[in-house]
């Protein structure tokens, strides 16, 4: 398993062995606080929809953890699990109806949510920037991820912060102005 | 290389200062566990130690099976059709019992063997052994060996037929297939 730690493993080996509570948790802890915020930034801030995903992803990935082959990390291979869920909400009929944006953290220096900046670009600008500007991954991990071409991720990247920027700006003018 | 200039200092800073984990609720853990042991993933609580090691132990006992066949199953009949034609081997591949169901192990041991017993009976087969999990992946005699350990063959078996056909028809009967497995059909050419 190349792209798994040690740790990681031992505790997969234990689940598929074991299949119970404890050892689920084992790797369910370490991972959960990182789906979530991915979901979030996914689906748009929908804390429901982000859970509703993660738990699929769950349900998605231990079914398959036994054929998982360890070539990318572990976190990474839930994450590509994750981003189907995610899409698949976003496909929801309802999904632009239902659902309470999480409240994002704020820090009070910026004066600009940046995360709902980020929420409200389109999804496929969106899930590039958020892999490439916020998780660090590599063009051709994002390719992998997302089932695209390396050259769209990086097209989708330029269209995305472009995209940001503008409201960004946007955003920041009001509150440059009422500093003035 | 994007065409869009990467972030500002500042910019940058504020992206590097966005949260990267939000911290789940205990009833999200808790219903994501409840979703698993409804699907049969997890476990029922206070089940007994359900056994994972008990499909590598059935993958292992199905090539027993075969071994048993040997011992055990009427001699092959000479006059057995699969005594003339070609070998193939049948690549076994995925396909895990269901964890939740302990009972299916023994049922998926017994239909492994049952299978191996007829074909040996019928002089079908020639041979079958499970793999272990480790595998060593080398690409080159300057490249270092990947360890990938869970390669896609659990397992295998070889055996005869007067065509492909045949072979395909052989492959179709596996109980692996009714476990979610796959099966590839290899024709071994002799050299």
């Amino acid at each position: 398993m190349g792209g798994v730690s040690a740790e990681e493993r031992d505790a997969i080996l234990a689940f598929l062995q074991h299949r119970d509570e404890a050892s689920f948790l084992r790797l369910y802890r370490p991972h959960a606080p990182y789906l979530l915020r991915m979901a979030l930034r996914l689906v748009g801030g929908r804390r429901a929809d982000a859970e509703d995903s993660v738990q699929e992803a769950w349900l998605r990935a231990t079914r398959t953890l036994a054929v998982f082959r360890g070539d990318a990390a572990f976190r990474t291979w839930l994450s590509a699990i994750l981003i189907n869920c995610c899409r698949e909400m976003r496909r929801r009929p309802v999904f632009d109806e239902l659902g309470t944006r999480e409240e994002p953290s704020r820090n009070s220096e910026l004066a600009v949510d940046l995360e709902r900046v980020i929420e409200d670009l389109p999804d496929g600008y969106r899930e590039v920037l958020v892999l490439h500007d916020l998780y660090g991954h590599t063009h051709a991990e994002i390719a992998a991820l997302l089932e695209i071409d390396p050259g769209t991720s990086k097209s989708q990247l330029s269209r995305g912060r472009a995209a940001l920027r503008k409201r960004w700006l946007r955003e920041a003018e009001p509150v440059q102005e009422a500093r003035r | 290389m994007s065409d869009e200039p990467d972030w500002s200092p500042d910019e940058r800073a504020q992206l590097d200062a966005l949260p990267r984990t939000a911290a789940p609720s205990q009833a999200l853990e808790s219903r994501v566990v409840r979703s698993l042991r409804e699907q049969g993933l997890l476990q029922p609580r206070g089940a007994g130690r359900l056994s994972w090691t008990a499909v590598a132990a059935s993958l292992a006992m199905f090539v027993f099976g075969a071994a048993a066949g040997r011992a055990t199953s009427p001699r092959p009949r000479t006059s057995a059709p699969a005594a003339e034609g070609r070998s193939y081997i049948l690549l076994l591949q995925s396909g895990a019992t269901d964890p939740a169901d302990a009972g299916a192990e023994t049922r998926r041991v017994a239909e492994y063997a049952a299978w191996a017993r007829t074909l040996r009976g019928e002089g079908r087969l020639l041979g079958g052994e499970k793999l272990a999990d480790r595998a060593r992946v080398l690409r080159g005699p300057t490249v270092a060996p990947r360890e990938a350990e869970s390669d896609p063959i659990l397992g295998y078996f070889v055996i005869r037929a007067r065509d492909f056909d045949e072979a395909e028809r052989i492959a179709r009967s596996c109980p692996h297939l009714r476990h979610g497995g796959i099966v590839v059909v290899r024709e071994i050419e002799k050299t």
